[in-house]
């Protein structure tokens, strides 16, 4: 009894620590966002702000029209969002429950991209982007990530969970292929659709090297693009690129924190697919 | 797992059918299947497989954004191998992958065990929750916070009672990025890890408790054995996304001082689009493309074997 005691608390101590370090610099960079660029590196930092530089915020949206970069971003997010979603779901539910010639190869080509480092195909996806007269477009930003492998082989794995009964259910009631898949397995894919499209959202919001290259107007900026832009340009104005980095994360937070349960069971599922 | 549902639904229907209607099933099954994949089919084409065998062949010529291209057989391969800016980021790379790899393991292992092993539903959500956040937030404002948190004065000297200037010392640069990087990793590996404790069968960890085997000797000799896999796949997928990550050392050394920190993807970019040479940066680009083909060749055969084992 006494041992098992022992142990728990030692595991307690193991989480509360990589909980506190998860944490710290989070925490660091509210606190830091609101002193002053004299405070923070200074032997007087205190992790409380005696006085609270709210002016650093106001100061920090101005600077290069972050309202602008934030719809930008999100606007880019959302419609990569929507599209990954369908258009993996619809890929997804082919695989797993259509015969047809080149499924299988189809389906390992597409996995087979999933350990695909994007640097590799910059260049060329450039190039066919620049021929296609997409650089410094909307477009242009929003096509070439589209439709993730991870996003397909997620819905591949869900819709083989899924009774094929019931989709013949639909079959035997006359219903078209397109309403059995919008009727029946897409509703029954919800969670699973959440789950990718929160993915698909963080990384889309949180995405750089792609926007670097091909957007090259202020007017199309995204949030990672300004921020990466505003550090090099003004780094010693510590404060104000602390602020503008805290405005970036709260986005992802509230949705993380809305999404939490799903986000975590889907990689649950990804991480149990190996057993 | 490579082998996707045969469509049992389609066979007992076959029962009861005739054959020349099983034939008309069968193909306008075929005919829906690649409506619904043409969008992906069509997507994966333009954007994946085609830019892969059009940077393999870029990486044959002297290329320049602005349309002119010339076949230079094996010239950009001959130039790279020798060029000692290319084998010094090879070599960066190789020490960021390490000083990220290790840490990301060993710690998401831990915390996995710790977490699955320490029982309280509520502190459990908590950690996992607080745990796993580092890894949604934007790269580009982690790495922002860290570059300032690693600043002379700043924060990380603080804790560890140093005066080390963690980024713009040669030797210190790569393991500061590898600190952020791997902070945003962990959490992330923690939750797979944990899905793969939670599938160790309970009787088995019982009965070996009832044969008096400790908590350390089911550790070793159950629980790791049968996480072999799901440790392989992540190590994998740790290096393929520690090889992608171009945010993290863009933003907080832009591969400085000197070229301590430039990294492949780093290299990639800045060849390309900096000093305008897409050809030659294609040619590092394969062979990045080349270590991703090994990963996933290892990955494969790891879904393989589950396949065969289900």
């Amino acid at each position: 009894m006494y041992r098992k005691r022992t142990r728990t608390l030692v595991y307690h101590i193991i989480l509360i620590v990589v909980s506190i370090v998860s944490l710290t610099p989070v925490l660091w960079g509210i606190s830091g966002s609101l002193q002053s660029n004299q405070n923070l590196f200074s032997g007087s930092f205190t992790w409380v702000p005696p006085a609270p530089q709210w002016h650093n915020y106001a100061e920090a949206w101005h600077a290069v029209d972050f309202g602008r970069d934030m719809i930008n971003s999100f606007t880019i997010a959302v419609i990569v969002t929507v599209g990954c979603a369908v258009f993996s779901a619809m890929a997804g539910y082919s695989i797993a429950t259509f015969r047809f010639r080149g499924r299988r190869a189809l389906f390992a080509a597409i996995i087979g991209t999933l350990l695909l480092p994007f640097p590799v195909i910059l260049i060329p996806v450039f190039i066919i982007a620049k021929t296609l007269g997409m650089i410094d477009t909307y477009v242009g930003v929003i096509l070439p990530g589209l439709i993730t492998p991870q996003a397909v082989f997620l819905m591949v794995e869900f819709f083989r969970g899924t009774p094929h009964e019931l989709l013949e259910s639909g079959r035997v009631d006359g219903a078209s292929e397109w309403a059995v898949f919008r009727r029946i397995a897409l509703p029954m894919a919800w969670p699973i659709v959440a789950a990718v499209s929160v993915l698909t959202f963080v990384a889309s919001w949180n995405n750089l090297l792609w926007p670097l290259v091909v957007i090259q107007s202020q007017q199309l900026y995204t949030v990672p693009l300004g921020l990466a832009q505003f550090n090099s340009t003004n780094f010693s104005n510590y404060v104000q690129i602390l602020a503008m980095s805290i405005v970036a994360i709260l986005p992802v937070i509230v949705l993380f924190v809305v999404f939490r349960k799903k986000l975590v069971d889907s990689i649950m599922m990804s991480g149990g697919a190996l057993k | 797992m490579i082998d996707p549902g045969e469509g049992q639904a389609l066979m007992s229907l076959g029962v009861k059918m005739a054959a020349g209607d099983r034939k008309t099933l069968a193909k306008r099954q075929a005919r829906a299947g690649v409506f619904f994949v043409l969008p992906a089919l069509l997507y994966f084409a333009v954007w994946m497989f085609g830019p892969i065998i059009y940077g393999i062949w870029l990486g044959f010529t002297d290329t320049s954004f602005l349309g002119s291209s010339k076949f230079t057989g094996l010239d950009n391969y001959r130039t790279l191998f020798s060029d000692p800016s290319f084998i010094h980021s090879a070599v960066v790379t190789a020490e960021y992958l390490v000083y990220t790899t290790v840490p990301v393991m060993l710690v998401a292992f831990i915390s996995a065990y710790a977490l699955h092993h320490a029982r309280g539903r509520i502190s459990h959500a908590l950690y996992l929750t607080v745990i796993f956040l580092p890894f949604v937030l934007p790269s580009v404002a982690a790495a922002i916070i860290f570059e300032l948190i690693l600043q002379p004065g700043g924060l990380f000297n603080d804790v560890t009672r140093t005066t080390v200037a963690w980024l713009t010392d040669p030797s210190t640069a790569v393991i500061s990025l590898s600190i952020a990087t791997a902070w945003g990793l962990v959490g992330y590996y923690v939750v797979i890890f944990l899905a793969g404790f939670q599938s160790v069968p309970k009787q088995l960890i019982e009965a070996a408790s009832i044969d008096g085997s400790s908590k350390l000797s089911t550790l070793f000799r159950i629980e790791l054995p049968l996480l072999r896999p799901v440790i392989l796949f992540s190590t994998v997928t740790v290096v393929a996304t520690v090889l992608t990550n171009f945010a993290t050392p863009f933003v907080m050394t832009n591969g400085g001082p000197g070229d301590a920190t430039t990294v492949l993807p780093l290299l990639i970019y800045k060849t390309a689009f900096q000093y305008s040479n897409p050809g030659y940066a294609s040619a590092m680009a394969v062979v990045l493309f080349i270590v991703s083909v090994v990963l996933t060749v290892i990955q494969f055969a790891l879904i393989r074997t589950r396949g065969e084992k289900s």
